[in-house]
């Protein structure tokens, strides 16, 4: 006898004999829905996001690769840069179709259904626990009111119908990571769904949809990496509670470019928002990526394959491009592809099977009875909806189309919102865009880069780096003093403004033509070779005359005059060359 | 069983005329009694709560209580005496011996809801009605017996064994007959029941799921309140069916039990299923002082009951209603006819469904509620591992487990050893419901039937 059959037989057995009454009152009370303010815990509200910050890159520190003033060096053109034939070979016959999983850890200081710390503490395991995340009998979740508005928010940030009334549900499935045995998640009606964004390149990605969980605990696996092959492992409850987004892509990204491209951009939103630190890393920002190729102008699905151990958006990148690979030659030697979940080994550049999965798991989901419906009132999304900050696609597009900023200078200012505010302060406070673009972008962004410090973090405020570009602009220093004098006032020695530590060490532009002319003499003086040379038609030479004349004045004679002195001089053939 | 009746009967008041025969016991006196000779100083607490001690030692027999607490409810009389003393007593309930329930958490004292996979569990943390009795003064007397985890409606399946029905036919005390015939004393609350019934505490907490207050509190002969869902909080019941789960009181008076309520009943933040404060009846006291403002202004009355309709549901006067239940129900309607209420006949046409809707939502929830109880982190855990069969070292008194199948197969020796017959039984059926293959036929369609009979 089958086991179903089994069930059904015993089922019969109990229910003779029980009372009935009322209980269908309470499954509809207890089903009934809630708003907002009524059960859910204020705890995560009130403290707000203070402490949370288990970021280890520094909020304002800009993304830029290659060091100071790497301005060439966005992540996709990297990546287009370098040839890889059988890629390439791979492409021209298959169409990778990629869809993401994203699970982010929600920036509340509380845990997803309890008042717990979210702090990341690994080396005091078990410290941030209570009976609730711990899933003691007769503990009760209650959801925490921020994770709700944050989950709401990131879903209007990402174009998704927020629901009128959302709900939770239980998964069920044992695990010891798992404390009660069953998941409270989200299953059939998602806090959001059916959204879009678009990417930097213009590529758009739909969201299909985001929703609320927690996180499970830590495994500590001794002597392996799994369970299998371990001597014993360690449970470490700390992370078991904390507040996730499950953020699922449409299956619409075509390369490992792209998929690297919409995890950059999520992370960017999440954190725009304050919903996520967005670290990958720490893993407070996860990325399962699923990869199926199909033959070239087909529209079915084929078998996917799940990747994970995702550290890094470059990973994202690799891993996929490896299993576009994997996949076309398996397609190529008849080898099945079965469904799988692979891990990216960083140092093998390779992915390797982890498990397969064999069959849909039945989780057995059902609504979750400790926790009412909840509904989002109209008013209250309208609240949030005005909140929101202007994200980085909005920022991308004002950067060009109003201060004039190219794409890519655009992109590159937006990829940090910290470092962005910046720049709109300086330019609120006067400065020209394309001037406080260029020293943030470059030099700025090399400070920032070695002494590994966040934009708030520097001596230098966006008003004074205003004055700074007003200063060069006025002619009153030269761009060389301006960079003489930026280490001083982004390390904060120099409390006073811009223009004082100009006059403090002497460092005003020379402007006047008499004395700049005194300097191009001296050059012309020490090299009268060379003035010979530009009398006889090497007329490039000017620009030697021009620099050395600067120099010799402390980089203090403003450029262009010096270069007008300098060809009047040299041109005119009265003017002696040589020791006078 | 209605010949037995007016034998057992005689009997009982045969049992309790010992209690209160006995002028230094008061067990036998209400809980407003009690309560009364506290707050003008007739009685101390202390006193009371020997009485209960006595009582229950007495009856032993009956086997109400997994726990007894004579020590910590020694320790709370006291305080409650100073309180008395000083004149500081925070309320009627306070110096009151109570029970709970053995699902009820309690700080500090064993809580097993008579499930051998949580023998020697200690809760870390009170009960919200627990803990709202222990903040007004209230004496923890000891944790009644109960069906395991709630499943069940006669306290026969326990691991402590079956609990018996005060009004039993047998001489109470006389060890020879404990094999004798016995009546049941209704379940799952069947230990609170009984221990209200015989004097061994002047209240006690129970919970209904479908039932378990009110049943056993009709064989038990006491009052039995299962309140609107969401009145009194779930916050440490444990839980068998959350969506039923009600926690609820049982007294030897109506007026008792809306004292009790009054402390336990109101609105908690660590229980979302709660009523609102402000929606509705929330609580926030005043149920018993209602009661007696309307039984003040009913006395003048020769209509005291003018003005209130009673429906008497049509589909609950089933054909195998015993005679005598069904007369004293038509009595009772009579009653309250003469007293000037509007007895009419209700409809409630999903009333049929309701049992076979029950019995796929509890067990469902109760499937997935109960599969914390893996023997991992607290309760009972057979331990055959490779780490008890001396092939590696044990760390921290866990096992170990080479693999998943390893860690899944002493999960299932744990739970396959520790959970009783009948909860496998509503397990599986969960399971079943759940799975999905039946989750429509039988999950959605129960939910469907439970919201139309709310229309």
């Amino acid at each position: 006898m089958s086991p179903m059959v089994k069930v059904l037989v015993l089922m019969c057995v109990f229910v003779g004999g029980r009372d009935t009454s009322a209980f269908l009152h309470n499954a509809l009370a207890a089903r009934s829905a809630r708003d907002v303010t009524e059960f859910c815990s204020r705890e995560g509200a009130a403290v707000r996001q203070s402490g949370t910050s288990q970021s280890s890159a520094k909020e304002g520190q800009l993304c830029m690769k290659g060091g100071g003033g790497g301005r060439k060096s966005k992540g996709n053109k990297k990546g287009r840069g370098k040839v890889n034939p059988a890629l390439q070979a791979a492409l021209e016959k298959w169409e990778p179709v990629i869809g993401i999983e994203i699970h982010a850890q929600i920036s509340s200081s509380t845990k997803a259904y309890c008042s717990c710390s979210t702090l990341y503490s690994p080396d005091s395991p078990n410290t941030n626990v209570c009976p609730v995340c711990l899933g003691e009998p007769g503990s009760l979740p209650v959801p925490n009111a921020r994770v709700v508005e944050l989950s709401a928010k990131a879903g209007m940030a990402l174009g998704c119908t927020i629901a009128a009334e959302t709900k939770w549900d239980r998964k069920n499935y044992f695990y010891p990571d798992t404390p009660k045995n069953y998941q409270i998640t989200q299953y059939d009606r998602p806090i959001a769904e059916h959204g879009e964004i678009v990417l930097p390149s213009g590529k758009k990605v739909g969201v299909t949809r985001l929703h609320m969980e927690e996180d499970s605990a830590k495994m500590n696996h001794q002597g392996a990496e799994s369970l299998a092959g371990s001597t014993h492992s360690l449970v470490d409850f700390n992370r078991a509670g904390t507040p996730l987004a499950e953020i699922v892509s449409e299956p619409d990204m075509r390369s490992g470019i792209e998929a690297a491209e919409y995890g950059r951009e999520l992370q960017r939103v999440l954190r725009y928002l304050g919903v996520s630190d967005g670290n990958m890393a720490e893993g407070s920002m996860r990325l399962d990526v699923n990869v199926s190729l199909r033959p070239k102008g087909e529209k079915c699905l084929n078998t996917k394959v799940e990747l994970k151990n995702l550290n890094s958006f470059r990973a994202v990148q690799e891993s996929v491009d490896f299993e576009i690979v994997r996949q076309s030659r398996c397609y190529e030697t008849d080898e099945v592809i079965r469904q799988e979940t692979r891990l990216w080994d960083e140092k093998k550049k390779a992915t390797q099977i982890m498990r397969v999965k064999e069959g849909e798991a039945d989780y057995r989901y059902f609504p979750e009875p400790d926790i009412p419906p909840l509904a989002l009132p109209a008013e209250l999304l309208q609240r949030w909806r005005s909140e929101l900050c202007e994200l980085p696609a909005g920022k991308r597009e004002r950067y060009q189309s109003e201060l004039g900023l190219s794409e890519e200078d655009a992109s590159a200012l937006s990829d940090d919102q910290s470092v962005a505010l910046y720049f709109e302060e300086a330019v609120g406070a006067g400065s020209d865009p394309g001037e406080a673009c260029k020293w943030l972008i470059g030099d700025i962004a090399g400070y920032l880069n070695s002494k590994k410090k966040g934009i708030r973090e520097i001596g230098l405020t966006p008003s004074g780096l205003a004055e700074l570009v007003g200063l060069i602009r006025e002619r009153k220093i030269s761009g060389r003093i301006a960079k003489e004098l930026l280490p001083e006032l982004l390390g904060g020695e120099w409390e006073g403004g811009v223009e004082e530590l100009v006059e403090e060490r002497g460092m005003q532009a020379i402007n006047d033509p008499a004395e700049i002319e005194g300097f191009v003499r001296d050059v012309m003086k020490a090299n009268a070779d060379k003035v010979e040379q530009f009398r006889s038609g090497k007329t490039k030479l000017q620009g030697f005359f021009v620099g050395q004349a600067v120099a010799l004045s402390g980089g203090k004679a403003d450029p262009e005059l010096t270069g007008e002195v300098a060809r009047r001089l040299l041109e005119d053939v009265g003017v002696e060359a040589g020791a006078s | 069983m209605r010949s037995a009746c007016g034998q057992a009967r005689r009997r009982q008041r045969r049992f309790f005329s010992s209690v209160t025969a006995d002028a230094s016991l008061h067990s036998g006196l209400s809980l407003a009694e009690a309560s009364r000779k506290v707050q003008e100083g007739d009685v101390r607490p202390s006193e009371l709560a020997e009485a209960c001690i006595k009582q229950m030692e007495r009856s032993s027999w009956l086997n109400c209580f997994v726990t007894r607490c004579f020590d910590s409810a020694r320790l709370e009389a006291e305080a409650a005496d100073a309180r008395q003393a000083n004149g500081t007593l925070t309320g009627p309930l306070d110096g009151i011996p109570y029970a709970a329930k053995d699902n009820f958490c309690t700080l500090g004292v064993q809580t097993t809801a008579s499930s051998a996979a949580l023998a020697g569990f200690t809760p870390p943390y009170d009960s919200t009605p627990t803990g709202r009795l222990r903040q007004v003064g209230s004496i923890l007397m000891g944790k009644t017996n109960m069906d395991e985890f709630g499943m069940g409606s006669g306290t026969l399946f326990s691991e402590y064994g079956r609990t018996l029905n005060p009004w039993s036919p047998e001489s109470p005390g006389d060890e020879k007959n404990t094999e004798a015939p016995f009546l049941v004393p209704g379940g799952s609350s069947g230990g609170s029941a009984a221990a209200v019934s015989s004097g061994c505490s002047f209240a006690a907490l129970g919970s209904d799921t479908g039932g378990s207050v009110r049943q056993p509190a009709a064989f038990c002969g006491v009052v039995g309140l299962k309140p609107t869902y969401g009145l009194i909080p779930r916050h440490g019941l444990i839980a068998y069916a959350s969506s039923l789960d009600t926690p609820g009181v049982l007294a030897r008076s109506i007026l008792d039990a809306a004292m009790v309520l009054d402390v336990v009943a109101g609105p908690d933040s660590r229980d979302s299923t709660c009523i609102p404060a402000g929606k509705g009846r929330a609580g926030g006291g005043g149920f018993a002082s209602d009661l007696l403002g309307a039984a003040a202004a009913g006395s003048s009355s020769s209509w005291p009951l003018e003005g209130v309709t009673v429906g008497i549901p049509k589909e609950f006067n089933v054909e195998e209603l015993d005679a005598g239940v069904r007369e004293a129900w038509e009595n009772t309607a009579r009653t309250a006819a003469a007293l000037g209420a509007a007895v009419v006949e209700v409809f409630m046409p999903s009333v049929p469904q309701a049992l076979a809707a029950y019995a796929v939502l509890a067990s469902a929830e109760a499937s997935s509620n109960l599969s914390r109880y893996d023997g991992l982190r607290y309760g009972a855990r057979t331990g055959q591992t490779a780490a008890s069969r001396g092939e590696g070292a044990a760390v921290g008194g866990g096992g170990i487990f080479r693999d998943q199948g390893e860690l899944h197969a002493e999960i299932t020796r744990t739970r396959t050893a520790y959970f009783g017959d009948e909860v496998k039984r509503r397990i599986l059926t969960g399971c079943f419901v759940l799975c999905e293959s039946a989750y429509h036929d039988y999950y959605e369609l129960a939910i469907e039937e439970g919201t139309i009979g709310h229309r």
